[in-house]
């Protein structure tokens, strides 16, 4: 469901948050919102990032979200180590702060914090964001601080024991029970209680242990199924008190240890007595027990008359809604009662009938003062007052506020970086980078009784510190854009520098979007736009798209999929023409996503990925990706990589269009991808996840005065990592892993061990240290290099300030040609360090 | 069978004045009309995950013994009442209604002659959840030791479409019943 769909059919609190981060790179954005005691966490990745695991699997105080970014995206943010994001709204779902982390050995994490101990889902939209669901309702002293949830630990349910395989001793029992007296108790037809001597799947052992023990009371069956599965119970009766009964139950216990005194009611006792006693061959089969319906409305019927009044006003029946929503009201005592009291009041003011709008909103208000919903119908009840009591005048500026007002909200952040190294013989150090880095976000948001309207802005600027380096500074916007969601019009516009994954646009853009939602869970969208490379860049106008998409969600309450149709031209000629779509079904075990993507003028696969997930019920996670396609993206852009001309433009002054096509074709390889993991809780606070990845790229051809690249063969990348939490203190994590890569170029092995520890509220401590061997297929040479750090986040209010600093050792063999009269023993050992020191303000 | 108990449960209006026993971690609610209903303190919680449509959205069951005290007619019953956190309105799908209720007591499938407890203001149990509907079960002593003093216990629900999920306690101790078992016992 997106956002406009929540916003229209349902009460969410919906507040959104810019990427509020140190450098506001891997996340573009975290839109967190409540409904029903449950939060839904969207993020949204400013690159292609595939949902993998997350641990705990359950509940924790901490969410560990590990997610694949392909490698374009991983290009893109292969500066970007760790950032923190206070999302607006994060109290909705008790969220602390979301972290990403891309750690050196590749993993990378999207963890959230939460002030206590949460209950949680994960799951990818299929338009790429991931959606966390924190289960609010769920009592937090329930809750481990790191581990599984303790719903307990339920064996499988066993069948009921056989009757026939007495004598059964009874079950040990933690209460003391009443010793039956030894008073006989004569048979009787009439009374109200039986007693239960089991349940069981086969009767017929229990009537022959019941006969063994010569019991004078009348006895009868009954049977009722669960899931298919017959069972049948056997009783004794009747009886006209509990005592009574219970002296019988204790004769009959040592034969039927599993048994009760129950009431009967009087369909079954009349029936029982009808058949006859079991023990004539009379008997039958009673059956059970059912519900007995009431007079008035079930459940089913007021979720019937809320849902068909809901789909009615979407579809501007508004008589029919009112007539629905009326049905509602006539009940007393339910929890429909505030929705339908709002939105009979919704259905009127469209109906244009804003007496009666007025006198609903006026009752919702007296009803449900501290409702979910009172904010808004306190909104809506003001707009309708003021347009009924002066219709032409504007609203004084005090009294427009009332529809949740303007909220303003963002942050500024500045960053001080220094990387050195310096040759250990020669004690000269150089200064690989060095910089000064400014941040700055604001949102301006707005929600009002038709409208809501967000307008988001960030960017930054980078003051390059490196003597002799003629880089410049560097300034960038990530984001300008305004959004706005038409409540009445089911339709929501964002037009602006923005990031979109869906209509098959595959990130940012200047331009507009528009979506419909034709029902709630059919929505439709169009774009079209400049895209562009990175924010730095200003807008380029060489490039133009339009797209246009479908969408359908929840068919079978387990599918999604949506198919979409992208056309982008550059200088004029066709860029890209694609037409793709994704499939996404869930259930309670098994995930499995699918995505093509294909462009139709080079009739060629630019991306087939298939990725299953399958849950156990003992808390393994089976992963399975595959993937298949053009590496990169093809695009007739491609063209120009290795040519010195700067533009297609320039390139088609020497080359035909259909020759700058070839040169894009040759530019692009095939790329297959293929993995396979397992992530298993060996302990309530260990997590081990395992993973093995196989890559593989075809060569390209030479064309064009470029060369041709070789094929890659086949790339290993093995990964095992352990995850432990609380395990020093409270809320801590301690993360160990181990790497090794096969590549056609090298072989390298990873050990790297993460730890935060958190102290208090504001204070987190993560020392780090990595390890890694490298050998250089070609020459055999070996380089070792270790890196400990230190990061220090202090946050206190709206401030966080960020301290990192680090070192680097590394040793290498050199190769015969490097080696110089300093180096005499052929190795070379650097040594480096690294700070890094920040703030950010929030406001 | 097809019973109501609304009439007779319509006079337990528990308003007024309600107290709280501290010692043997029981609840009482007693009407004007010296109707009362006495329960334990909180109600056990049962859930079952319906992911395919809510990532963590649950159905749940709460259950929990009440002893009805009518003009001295004193009467054990055993209070179920369902709720969702599954936000079915995304979906157009109906709240699912209960049509039986079978626990499992260390295994052994206990059925429950239901009726409904239809007024919300008598809830005896207080709940973090709103729940859409409520049912009661006249029950026995012995069978709320049944239930106390099981090891495991869990329930089956059987909606209108016949489905039978199966629901674990996630909160709560059933082995607290025997507090009120005893008092009452030792009152009869």
């Amino acid at each position: 469901m997106s956002r406009l769909g929540n916003a229209l059919v349902t009460a969410v609190a919906l507040l959104s948050s810019p990427a509020a981060g140190a450098s506001n790179e891997a996340l573009d954005n975290i839109l967190i919102s409540k409904q029903d005691g449950v939060t839904n966490v969207q993020i949204w990745p400013a690159c292609t990032m595939r949902y993998v695991d997350h641990s705990p699997a359950l509940a924790g105080v901490e969410l560990r979200i590990r997610v694949r970014i392909d490698g374009d995206c991983a290009a893109r943010l292969r500066e970007v180590t760790t950032e923190a994001y206070r999302p607006l709204g994060r109290r909705l779902g008790n969220v602390t702060e979301v972290l990403f982390d891309a750690l050196d050995n590749g993993d990378t994490f999207i963890t959230l914090r939460f002030s206590e101990p949460q209950q949680f889902d994960v799951r990818q939209h299929t338009v790429g964001w991931i959606e966390v669901f924190v289960d609010t309702n769920i009592d937090s002293q329930t809750l481990p601080a790191n581990a599984p949830p303790p719903l307990r630990a339920e064996p499988e349910i066993a069948p009921p024991p056989a009757i026939a395989d007495a004598p059964v001793a009874p079950r040990p029992r933690t209460a003391t029970r009443r010793a039956p007296s030894q008073r006989q108790v004569a048979p009787s037809t009439s009374g109200e209680l039986v007693v239960q001597l089991g349940v069981f799947e086969s009767v017929d052992r229990a009537v022959a242990a019941l006969a063994a023990t010569g019991t004078p009371h009348f006895a009868y069956t009954t049977s009722f199924a669960i899931n298919g599965r017959t069972w049948h119970g056997l009783q004794v009766g009747f009886f006209d008190s509990e005592d009574t009964a219970e002296i019988v139950l204790g004769e009959l216990r040592s034969t039927f240890p599993d048994s009760w005194v129950r009431y009967v009611n009087p369909d079954e006792a009349t029936n029982a007595r009808a058949q006859g006693e079991l023990r004539t061959g009379r008997g039958d089969q009673v059956p059970a027990v059912r519900v007995t319906q009431t007079g008035t409305a079930d459940a089913a019927e007021l979720a019937g008359l809320i849902a068909g009044g809901r789909q009615a006003l979407i579809d501007r029946r508004y008589a029919e809604a009112i007539d629905r929503y009326t049905r509602v009201l006539g009940y007393a005592g339910h929890e429909h009662r505030a929705t339908a009291r709002e939105y009979i009041g919704v259905a009127y003011e469209r109906n244009g009938q804003r007496a009666n709008a007025i006198a609903e909103y006026q009752a919702y208000l007296a009803e449900f003062p501290d409702g979910e919903g009172t904010a808004r119908v306190e909104s809506r009840l003001t707009s309708l007052l003021m347009a009924t009591a002066a219709p032409r005048s504007a609203p004084a500026p005090a009294q427009a506020a009332r529809s949740d007002g303007w909220q303003l909200y963002g942050g500024i952040s500045q960053y001080y970086w220094r990387n050195q190294e310096q040759l250990v013989h020669d004690g000269n150090h150089l200064v690989m980078s060095s910089g000064m880095l400014a941040l700055g976000d604001v949102t301006a948001s707005r929600r009002g009784a038709r409208f809501d309207v967000m307008a988001r802005a960030n960017g930054g600027y980078q003051f390059n510190l490196v003597e002799f380096d003629d880089t410049g500074d560097i300034g960038w916007l990530s984001d300008a854009y305004v959004d706005v969601i038409d409540r009445e019009l089911s339709l929501q516009a964002v037009a602006g520098r923005q990031t979109r994954r869906a209509d098959g646009v595959p990130g940012r853009f200047d331009g507009a979007a528009l979506s419909y939602h034709w029902r709630p869970d059919v929505s439709f969208s169009v774009s079209a736009g400049f895209p562009i490379d990175s924010p730095r860049f200003v807008t380029g106008t060489e490039r133009f798209f339009y797209a246009a998409s479908a969408q359908i969600e929840d068919l079978w309450d387990k599918v999604s999929v949506n198919a979409y149709t992208h056309q982008q031209t550059v200088d004029g000629i066709w860029d890209r023409q694609a037409a793709g779509g994704e499939f996404r079904y869930r259930d309670d075990s098994l995930s499995v996503v699918g995505l093509i993507d294909y462009d139709a003028s080079y009739q060629v696969l630019n991306t087939a990925l298939l990725n299953v997930t399958r849950l156990f019920e003992n808390g393994w996670r089976l992963t399975g990706l595959a993937r298949f396609g053009a590496l990169p993206y093809l695009t007739t852009r491609n063209a120009l990589a290795g040519q010195a001309a700067r533009s297609i433009e320039e390139l088609l002054t020497t080359y035909t269009e259909g020759q700058v096509r070839t040169l894009a074709r040759d530019r692009t390889a095939q790329a297959t991808t293929v993995s396979a993991g397992v992530s298993l809780p060996l302990s309530e606070r260990l997590d081990l996840s395992v993973d093995v990845t196989s890559r593989q790229s075809d060569a390209t051809v030479a064309s064009g005065g470029v060369a041709a690249i070789p094929a890659t063969g086949t790339q290993l990348f093995l990964n095992a990592t352990l995850v432990g939490s609380s395990l020093l203190r409270q809320g801590d994590l301690s993360i160990l892993t181990l790497r090794h890569d096969t590549t056609r170029t090298r072989d390298s092995s990873m050990l790297m061990i993460d730890i935060r520890l958190p102290f208090g509220e504001g204070l987190r401590i993560n020392p780090r240290i990595s390890l890694i061997r490298r050998i250089d297929n070609a020459s055999g040479m070996e380089q070792l290099i270790a890196s400990p750090s230190l990061r220090i986040i202090y946050r206190w209010r709206a401030l966080m300030i960020d301290l990192e600093a680090g070192g680097r050792w590394s040793s290498r063999d050199l190769p015969a040609t490097e080696i110089d009269p300093f180096t005499e023993d052929g190795t070379e050992e650097l040594t480096g360090g690294f700070v890094n020191l920040g703030y950010r303000l929030e406001f | 069978m097809k019973t109501s108990l609304t009439g007779a449960f319509a006079v337990i209006t528990l308003i007024g004045c309600a107290w709280q026993n501290g010692t043997d971690g029981l609840t009482a609610s007693v009407t004007d009309s010296g109707v009362s209903a006495t329960s334990s303190r909180e109600a056990v919680w049962l859930a079952a995950p319906r992911r395919g449509l809510s990532a963590v959205g649950k159905d749940y069951l709460f259950v929990g013994p009440m002893t009805v005290n009518r003009e001295g007619a004193r009467r054990t019953y055993l209070w179920f009442a369902v709720a969702t956190t599954i936000d079915r309105h995304l979906t157009g799908a109906p709240q699912p209604t209960l049509e039986q209720v079978v626990m499992l007591v260390d295994g052994t499938p206990m059925t429950f002659d239901l009726i409904a407890w239809d007024d919300a203001a008598s809830s005896p149990y207080p709940l973090a959840i709103e729940s859409y509907s409520s049912y009661a079960a006249r029950v026995t002593n012995s069978q709320i030791r049944q239930i106390a003093s099981a090891d495991t216990v869990a329930a089956y629900v059987t909606d209108s479409n016949g489905r039978s999920p199966i629901y674990l306690v996630v909160k709560g101790d059933p082995g607290d019943w025997l507090n009120i078992e005893r008092r009452y016992s030792v009152a009869n």
